[in-house]
C-alpha cells in the first residue's frame, strides 16, 4: 500500500473519530448542565438544597413503617444539613463492623414551592401533579419515601444495585385531587462500613424535571448499555474475521476485550430489578471484568508497540488472577465484604495503569506511531477519570456527578474501531495494490512471452528455410549439376550424339521432376510416393519391352515423411529401377510392398541377370549403391540386395518411427 | 510387353473419313514449344490447327473466333495468366476441351486450371506420340490424371462435404457435386500407383470408362457460381455491360 493512500484516509478517520469526541464532549455538557440547572423555562421548580437528618443505628435491614407519626417527626435529633449530603465509606472494614446498619431519616419541606407552583396555575390539572426528582441516592441498602408520613414509594431488588447509578422520579399526589404533601421523608436503610449519599432534590412539575431525569438516565444507563452492546458486536465480527485469519491474533484480543467491557458496562445500568445471579457474584464479575481489562489493553498495546516491558504483563495477569480468586463469592466470606473492599482493589490496579501509560507514553514518543499515542493518552486520560469515579463512589465528591468509567470504555470502543478499522482498509488496499501489482506483472510476463514465442517462431522458419535450402542445394549439386556438368563437357568434347545428349537432358529433367513431386504434399503416405514416382517413370518404360507389376499393399502412416526424406526415397527407388534398365536386361519388374516388425518394406525385383552385390559394392563403380545406403541411412532405413542367376531383389526397410534428430 | 498406363492409354487413331477431324488451337508464348505441336499436328491426320496466340491477350481475342475441339493454354503468358483465358474458353466455348501445357503437372498449377475449366494437362516434355495421343484422348472425353493431383482433388471434396454438414443447411444449387461412390474408388487406386488399364480390369470397367470418370470429377470441381462467372465474362468484355 502506498504511504500517501495509507494517510489519506488516515486522516479522514482521525477527523471522523475528532468530530466524534467533539460531539461526545457536547453532550457530556449539555448533561452535567441538566445536573445543575436549577431554572428552566419560566415557572421555577423547586430545587431542595437543605434537609433535616436523623440517623438512628441497627443490626441488620428493616421493612420500613406503612406510616410515620407526627411524634416522630417531632422528637428531638434532627440536624439541619445541606444537601448533597456524604456519609464517607469505610474502604478497610472489620468483619465484626460488617453487619451494622444505620437508619437515616431525610426530612424535606416541600410547603413553600409546591403552594406557588399550584397558585400559579390553579386551572391546570397537570401543574397539580406534582413529582419528586432525586439524581442520585447511593449506600448499600435500602429506600422508601413517605408523603406526609404516607409511605409511596420503597425501592426493590438489589441491596447493592437498587439504586447506587439510577436516578429516580416519583409522583407525589398520584389519586384523584390529592394534595401534594408539605413534607416528604426518605428512609435510607444502609450498611453503616457502606457510607452514604444523597444529591440535591427536585420537586416540579412533569414538564419542568421529566427531561432532566431522561437526560441523566440516559448518560448515565442507556447510553453504556447500547455502546457496550455495539461493541460487543463489533467483538464478534472481529472474532468471525480471527476464525478465518487465526494468526492475527489481534481480532482475538479485541472480541476478548470486547466481552470485558460489555460485561464490565453492566455495573452501570443493571439494577433496580431483580438480578439473575447473586449480589456477590454480580460484583465480582465486574469487578473482575474490570480488572482483565486493563490486562487486556495493556496486552493489546504491547501488540502495537511491539516493545513490552518483559514482566508487566505476567505480573499484572498474576495479581489480576489472584484477585479473582481471593474475592469469589464463597472463598473469603460474606456477600457485602467483596462491595466493601472494590476500592481497595481499584487501588491495587492503580499503580499498574499509572505504570502502563507511562510505558505507553514512552513507546509513543519512540515509535511516533498514531495508534500509540492514540493509546497512551486514552489510557491516562481513563486514568483521572478512573480516578474521579474512586472518589464518586467512595463519597470524596458530590454525587450529582456522573460515572465517567463507562465513556472509558466507549472511547476504548472508538479507538479500537478506528485502529481494527485502519487495520482492515489496510489489508484490503495492501490486496488490491497486490493484485494490481500481479496483474501488472502478468502482463508484462504474457508480453514478454509474446515476444520469445514470436522469436521462437522466426527461428524455427529460418531453420525450415535453411534445411530446405541445403536440402535442394545438396541434390541440385549432386544430381542435377553433375549430371549437367558431364554433358556440357561431353558436347564440348564432341562425339556426342545428339541422340544421347537428349537422353542426360531427359535424366535431368526426370531428377528435377522428382524434387519437385517431393516438395508436393504426400501427407506422410508412402505410397501415394511410390505411385507419384510410377507415374513419372512411365514414360521411362515406354518401349523397353520391360512390364511392371504394381503389387502394393495399403501401409501405415508415416509420420516422419517429410519433403527431405521423401527425396531420398524418391531418389533411392529410382536409383533402383534405373539400375534395373541399365544393366540387368530383365523384362519384369516386380514393386511390391508389405509391413515388416516394425517398419515397412519396399521391394523391387527384376528377372535379369544378377550381379554380385559384395563385389559390386566394394568396387568404385558401385557409386549408385553407396548413394542409396547413404541415403537409406540418413532416414534410418536400411537397403539390401539379393541377387542371383534368376533376378535380383531390392529391398529398403523403412521405419514406423524414426528417433527424434538432434537439429 | 509394357502395361497400358495413363498416358499410353488412349483412342486408337480412327480412319481419317469416319470422325470429324480435331480442331487444336494453342495459346503459348514458348516457340520451340509451339514448333513441336505444329509438327506433331502435321504428322496426325485426323487433326488441325485451327489458331494460336501468343499472349493472354491474344488469346481472349482468340475466343471471339468459331470455337474449336481442343485448346492448349501456357498459364506463364508475358502479359498475365493462362488461368483467365481457361476461365473465359470454358465460358463461350462450352464444348470445346482445355488443357493447360505444364512443365512439371504439379499440384498447384493443375488443380487451378481446373477449377477454372480444364479437363486435362499436357506435360511439355512429352514426346509427339505422346502429345498427339494425350489430345486425342481428351477431345474424346477423357482426361489424364496423376497420384498427387487425385489425392487434392479426394481431399477438396472430402473438406467440402465437412463444410455442408457443419453448415447443417441443404446443398447449395452452385456447391459442388459429391463424389460417387465409383469415382471415389477410382481416386483411391490412382493414389496407390495403379493405371487406368488396372483400374479398369480391378473394377470391371473399360479403361475408356475411367478416363470418362475423371473427366466427370473435373467439372465438379469447376466454380459454379453463376454470379462470379457473370463477373468474370463482364471483366473480361465477353458480356454485353
Amino acid at each position: 500500500m502506498k504511504p500517501e493512500a495509507r494517510g489519506c484516509w488516515r486522516s479522514k478517520a482521525g477527523r471522523l473519530l475528532g468530530y466524534l469526541t467533539g460531539l461526545l464532549g457536547l453532550v457530556m455538557v449539555a448533561a452535567v448542565a441538566a445536573g445543575s440547572s436549577g431554572t428552566v423555562g419560566h415557572v421555577a421548580s423547586a430545587h431542595l438544597v437543605q434537609a433535616q437528618l436523623v440517623s438512628i443505628p441497627g443490626s441488620g435491614f428493616t421493612l420500613p413503617p406503612a406510616q410515620v407519626d407526627e411524634a416522630f417527626l417531632k422528637a428531638p435529633g434532627w440536624q439541619p444539613i445541606a444537601l448533597p449530603y456524604m456519609a464517607r465509606r469505610v474502604i478497610a472494614s472489620q468483619p465484626s463492623n460488617a453487619s451494622r446498619t444505620v437508619t437515616d431519616w431525610y426530612r424535606l419541606d416541600l410547603t413553600s414551592p409546591t403552594e406557588s407552583l399550584v397558585k400559579q396555575s390553579p386551572m391546570s390539572q397537570s401543574l397539580n401533579e406534582i413529582y419528586l426528582y432525586i439524581p442520585r441516592w447511593k449506600t448499600v441498602g435500602q429506600l422508601a419515601i413517605y408523603g406526609d408520613g404516607q409511605l409511596l414509594y420503597q425501592s426493590e431488588g438489589s441491596m447493592v444495585y437498587n439504586g447506587y447509578n439510577h436516578p429516580l422520579l416519583l409522583q407525589l399526589n398520584g389519586a384523584a385531587g390529592e394534595k401534594s404533601p408539605a413534607t416528604v421523608l426518605l428512609r435510607i436503610d444502609r450498611l453503616q462500613n457502606a457510607g452514604s449519599a444523597l444529591s440535591t432534590v427536585w420537586a416540579g412539575t412533569a414538564q419542568q424535571l421529566v427531561w432532566r431525569y431522561q437526560l441523566r438516565l440516559f448518560f448515565q444507563n442507556q447510553l453504556p448499555f447500547v455502546v457496550g452492546a455495539a461493541f460487543l458486536s463489533f467483538g464478534f465480527f472481529s472474532l468471525a474475521i480471527w476464525f478465518k485469519r487465526r494468526q492475527e491474533s489481534l481480532y482475538l484480543l479485541f472480541f476478548v476485550i470486547s466481552v470485558a467491557a460489555f460485561l464490565r458496562m453492566q455495573h452501570y445500568y443493571v439494577g433496580g430489578n431483580y438480578l439473575p445471579i447473586s449480589d456477590a457474584w454480580f460484583q465480582w464479575v465486574t469487578v473482575a471484568s474490570l480488572m482483565w481489562l486493563v490486562v487486556l489493553v495493556n496486552l493489546f498495546m504491547e501488540r502495537l508497540h511491539q516493545r513490552a516491558l518483559p514482566w508487566l504483563t505476567p505480573s499484572l495477569t498474576a495479581i489480576t488472577l489472584v484477585s479473582n480468586l481471593l474475592t469469589m463469592p464463597g472463598v473469603v466470606g460474606l456477600i457485602p465484604d467483596l462491595v466493601l473492599i472494590t476500592p481497595l482493589l481499584y487501588l491495587l490496579m492503580l499503580p499498574f495503569a499509572v505504570l502502563i501509560s507511562a510505558d505507553a507514553l514512552r513507546n509513543a514518543l519512540r515509535t511516533q506511531s498514531r495508534e500509540v499515542w492514540l493509546m497512551a493518552s486514552w489510557f491516562v486520560a481513563t486514568i483521572m477519570l478512573s480516578a474521579y469515579d474512586l472518589a464518586l463512589q467512595n463519597n470524596w465528591v458530590s454525587p450529582e456527578g456522573v460515572y465517567t468509567n463507562p465513556y472509558g470504555i466507549i472511547g476504548l470502543f472508538l479507538m479500537f474501531g478506528y485502529i481494527m478499522f485502519g487495520r482492515y482498509v489496510g489489508a484490503i488496499g495492501e490486496v488490491e495494490s497486490l493484485n494490481a501489482n500481479l496483474a501488472q506483472r502478468l502482463q508484462a510476463r504474457e508480453a514478454e512471452l509474446a515476444v520469445t514465442y514470436e522469436r521462437l517462431i522466426k527461428i524455427e522458419h529460418n531453420q525450415t528455410l535453411s534445411d530446405e535450402r541445403q536440402r535442394l542445394m545438396r541434390d541440385m549439386h549432386d544430381g542435377l549439376g553433375s549430371t549437367l556438368i558431364s554433358a556440357i563437357r561431353s558436347v564440348e568434347q564432341g562425339g556426342m550424339s545428339d541422340a544421347k545428349v537428349s537422353q542426360i537432358l531427359k535424366d535431368c529433367m526426370d531428377d528435377l521432376k522428382l524434387a519437385i513431386d517431393s516438395m508436393e504434399p504426400v501427407e506422410a503416405d508412402l505410397l501415394l510416393l511410390l505411385a507419384t514416382l510410377r507415374f513419372r517413370l512411365e514414360p521411362r518404360l515406354e518401349g523397353t519391352g520391360v512390364e511392371l507389376l504394381w503389387e502394393v499393399q495399403e501401409l501405415p502412416v508415416l509420420d516422419w515423411l517429410d519433403p527431405s526424406s521423401a527425396l531420398h526415397i524418391l531418389r533411392i527407388v529410382q536409383e533402383s529401377v534405373a539400375n534395373i534398365l541399365r544393366h540387368t536386361s530383365a523384362t519384369q519388374i516386380r514393386v511390391a510392398t508389405a509391413t515388416e516388425g516394425d517398419g515397412v518394406q519396399v521391394s523391387i525385383t527384376d528377372n535379369g541377370r544378377g550381379f554380385d552385390v559384395d563385389k559390386a559394392l566394394a568396387a568404385a563403380t558401385g557409386k549408385g549403391l553407396h548413394n542409396q545406403q547413404r541415403r537409406a541411412q540418413s532416414i534410418d532405413g536400411v537397403v539390401s540386395w539379393a541377387s542371383g542367376p534368376a533376378g535380383t531383389r531390392f529391398t529398403l526397410w523403412l521405419p514406423l518411427r524414426r528417433r527424434l534428430r538432434s537439429i | 510387353m509394357t502395361a497400358p498406363t495413363l498416358a499410353t492409354m488412349a483412342t486408337p487413331a480412327p480412319p481419317a473419313q469416319a470422325v470429324p477431324l480435331i480442331h487444336v488451337a494453342i495459346v503459348e508464348d514458348d516457340i520451340g514449344f509451339l514448333t513441336a505441336l505444329q509438327r506433331a499436328l502435321l504428322a496426325a491426320p485426323d487433326m488441325r490447327h485451327a489458331g494460336a496466340a501468343g499472349t493472354r491477350a491474344e488469346g481472349l481475342a482468340l475466343l471471339q473466333g468459331p470455337p474449336v475441339d481442343v485448346l492448349l493454354v501456357d498459364l506463364g503468358l508475358p502479359d498475365g495468366s493462362g488461368i483467365d483465358v481457361i476461365r473465359a474458353a470454358a465460358k463461350v466455348w462450352p464444348s470445346c476441351s482445355i488443357m493447360v501445357s505444364t512443365n512439371f503437372g504439379d499440384e498447384t498449377h493443375v488443380m487451378r486450371s481446373i477449377e477454372a475449366g480444364a479437363a486435362g494437362y499436357l506435360l511439355k516434355d512429352s514426346s509427339a506420340t505422346k502429345i498427339v495421343e494425350e489430345i486425342r484422348s481428351l477431345a474424346s472425353g477423357g482426361s489424364p490424371i496423376s497420384p498427387i493431383i487425385a489425392r487434392q482433388v479426394l481431399a477438396r471434396f472430402r473438406h467440402d462435404a465437412a463444410a455442408s454438414l457443419a453448415g447443417d443447411a441443404p446443398l447449395a444449387p452452385d456447391a459442388p457435386q459429391p463424389l460417387s461412390a465409383r469415382e471415389k474408388e477410382v481416386l483411391d487406386f490412382i493414389t496407390k500407383g495403379f493405371t487406368a488399364h488396372e483400374i479398369a480390369k480391378l473394377m470391371h470397367l473399360s479403361h475408356f470408362t475411367v478416363r470418362t470418370f475423371v473427366r466427370r470429377i473435373y467439372s465438379k470441381l469447376k466454380v459454379t457460381s453463376k454470379a462470379e462467372a457473370i463477373y468474370e465474362a463482364r471483366s473480361q468484355g465477353l458480356l454485353e455491360k
